[in-house]
């Protein structure tokens, strides 16, 4: 069976990704997900920027609402989600709009932490 | 760049919902993620179950589990794993060990609906 | 030239262009703003000593760019890291010919507007990061506290790097949206500098010009875009009247009574042409309509009299386009100037009925009360001008509707 292991972060945690607290922060993750692939069970993940990066997209009557920051209300549950690579934010806004979700609910659009190379 | 799309939704508006625009809807999304993978963006995907459906873990250690979602104004959603198990006790206890537990911090368990 | 007066030129010139050429690759406009100022330090310590250099803007880029690629080496999370950042630099100085800097300037402008950017924080992200306007001169502008202020603005900034918000123009479909976006962002600025005409307000003052100089820049990058002719039309018909809106006893002036002597003919002139060439591009659009407007009142100079048949037409379209209260009031107004008071008073009751935020606008008091007035109605008029008062704070319009309401 699969499962979602949701990682919820303070304002604090997102800092220790990059204070001195960052070797442990990162070795840490690195051991986890190599202990889920060493058990054989890791099924994909990812780390994602901080809230300060999101936006949020709704379509209502066939307009397109825009909103900086992350979904924060409590009326919607998250029910889902797309991991895509695209070229920019316009470009993923433009997709999140045509989610099927995007006409009743709401599209949170954060980017992905980009590993060094 | 890699972003991640996700989806908010009014679960109790899926309660009384028909068999027929339950299906609709599943066909939306079977078209969205074919086009999301004929333009070559497509990198992955998943449905969650239900918020009731969730366990939520606190603690040092994840000393404290509870039923449903993770709600708490403080903490927003940091990133992700996703791990293949042969039962929720064992997907709780590799929860449990997650990195950020280490520190007291927060994790929701969420069944992902595979069709 | 001294070297200080021509870093200060440089710096009033090509501030802009520099940080939008500085942050276009990497999105970060932070980044730029410290390596810019950085190699401004520098400037005034080489440029006294080696002679100020032939070409002062591609000095200022490389100095710039090296403390770029230096900050990126010491950033430990570094995005993408040091190489792209490097590459990035280098493509750049390619483009560099001996004396132009090429122009990301209307990129940084959508960035800024952009709809992830939240709304408030758009003007003065605009007045930052395109004219290097500090948190504290841009939070005095608005009346809001400077550290709240320059959070938002660090958030902003943050966002812009972090979110992958690219200074790519948009394509045709969302081109409307977003360039509408940059034109109410610039006219923000603009009205935040014109509601002070005197100047009283030291953070206000050349706020206006501030404005009517990103229009230029605009127009410049975009120069078939109607809306930004028409943007730029309307601000210089507005501040071409600066002087006369206050007597010399800093006195409110309404505008059918100015003395057009004191009405500046260089930027009526510009403002003429300008709106002429937005017309001859055929896209009408809100801007170009409130300009048209200006245009109509500012005829008054050489005429003698002011079309009001005309601006009743204008005011009409622009309610019809807009949907705005506002415009709905003031050809109410000019109503009551071309057809007398009696069809005035008509149109602007029917103005308040329809939109009943009217009730809260003194302006429509304002017109309400003289119309009352003229109508022999005293009793209303004088409540009118008791709710008009109640409703502004510029002390000097408040003393004026209290004359009119002692006068009656």
């Amino acid at each position: 069976m699969k499962y979602a292991v949701l990682v919820y972060e303070t304002a604090d945690d997102f800092s220790a990704r990059e204070d001195q607290r960052a070797k442990d922060y990162w070795d840490g993750h690195g051991a986890y997900a190599g202990a889920l692939q060493a058990a054989g069970i890791f099924a994909g993940g990812a780390g994602l920027k901080p809230p300060h990066a999101a936006t949020t997209v709704r379509l209502r009557g066939g307009a397109r609402q825009v909103i900086d920051g992350p979904y924060t209300d409590i009326k919607e549950q998250l029910g889902g989600f797309y991991l895509i690579d695209v070229e920019n934010l316009d470009a993923a806004l433009a997709w999140a709009e045509k989610c099927p979700g995007a006409a009743t609910g709401s599209i949170e659009v954060r980017p992905l932490i980009e590993m060094n190379q | 760049m890699q972003y991640l799309l996700l989806i908010y939704g009014e679960e109790s508006a899926w309660a009384d919902i028909s068999p027929e625009r339950a299906s609709e809807i599943m066909q939306a999304y079977f078209a969205y993620t074919d086009k999301l993978k004929n333009a070559g963006v497509y990198l992955a995907g998943d449905e969650l179950d239900v918020v009731a459906k969730a366990k939520s873990v606190r603690g040092v250690g994840g000393t404290h589990v509870v039923d449903g979602p993770f709600v708490d104004t403080k903490e927003t959603l940091g990133g992700y794993y996703l791990i293949q198990c042969a039962s929720e006790d064992e997907a709780l206890n590799w929860a449990k060990q997650a990195p950020t537990m280490l520190h007291g911090g927060g994790i929701e368990l969420r069944p992902v609906i595979v069709r | 030239m001294s070297t200080a007066a021509l870093a200060e030129r440089v710096a009033r010139e090509s501030y802009g262009r520099l940080i939008a050429l500085l942050s276009a690759r990497t999105r970060d406009v932070a980044a730029a703003e410290d390596a810019l100022a950085d190699a401004f330090a520098a400037a005034l310590v080489a440029w006294p000593r080696a002679g100020a250099p032939d070409n002062p803007e591609a000095w200022l880029f490389a100095a710039a760019k090296r403390k770029l690629i230096d900050a990126a080496r010491r950033a430990k999370t570094a995005a993408g890291g040091e190489a792209e950042i490097m590459r990035g630099l280098e493509e750049l100085e390619a483009d560099m010919s001996a004396r132009a800097i090429p122009d990301q300037r209307l990129g940084l402008m959508f960035a800024c507007a952009h709809p992830a950017i939240e709304a408030s924080v758009r003007t003065p992200l605009m007045l930052q990061a395109v004219l290097g306007f500090s948190a504290e001169r841009i939070a005095a502008a608005f009346l809001l506290e400077p550290a709240a202020m320059g959070q938002r603005l660090v958030r902003a900034k943050k966002k812009i790097r972090d979110a992958g918000l690219g200074f790519e123009m948009p394509g045709p479909e969302l081109w409307r949206p977003r360039i509408d976006a940059v034109l109410d962002a610039i006219y923000a600025a603009f009205a935040s500098g014109w509601s002070d005409p005197l100047g009283v307000d030291a953070e206000r003052v050349g706020l206006a010009d501030e404005a009517i100089w990103l229009g230029r820049v605009l127009v410049s990058q975009a120069p078939d875009e109607a809306e930004a002719l028409g943007l730029l039309a309307l601000m210089l018909h507005l501040e071409a009247r600066r002087r006369a809106r206050r007597d010399s006893e800093q006195r409110y002036v309404p505008l059918d009574e100015q003395d057009t002597t004191l009405w500046d003919r260089a930027l009526i002139e510009e403002a003429e042409l300008t709106l002429h060439r937005a017309s001859a591009l055929n896209r009408a659009g809100r801007y170009q309509l409130e300009a048209a407007i200006q245009s109509a009142h500012a005829s008054r100079a050489w005429r003698g009299l002011v079309d009001w048949d005309a601006i009743v037409l204008l005011y009409q379209a622009l309610g019809e386009l807009t949907g705005s209260p506002v415009a709905r009031l003031n050809a109410a107004a000019a109503i009551a100037k071309r057809d007398g008071p009696e069809a005035g008073y008509e149109a602007a009751e029917a103005a308040g009925a329809h939109y009943p935020v009217l009730r809260d606008y003194q302006p429509y008091w304002a017109l309400m009360a003289d119309l009352c007035a003229k109508l022999g109605r005293t009793q209303a008029a004088r409540a009118a001008y008791d709710e008009a008062m109640a409703r502004e704070t510029d002390g000097a319009v408040v003393a004026f509707l209290k004359q009119r309401r002692d006068n009656l």
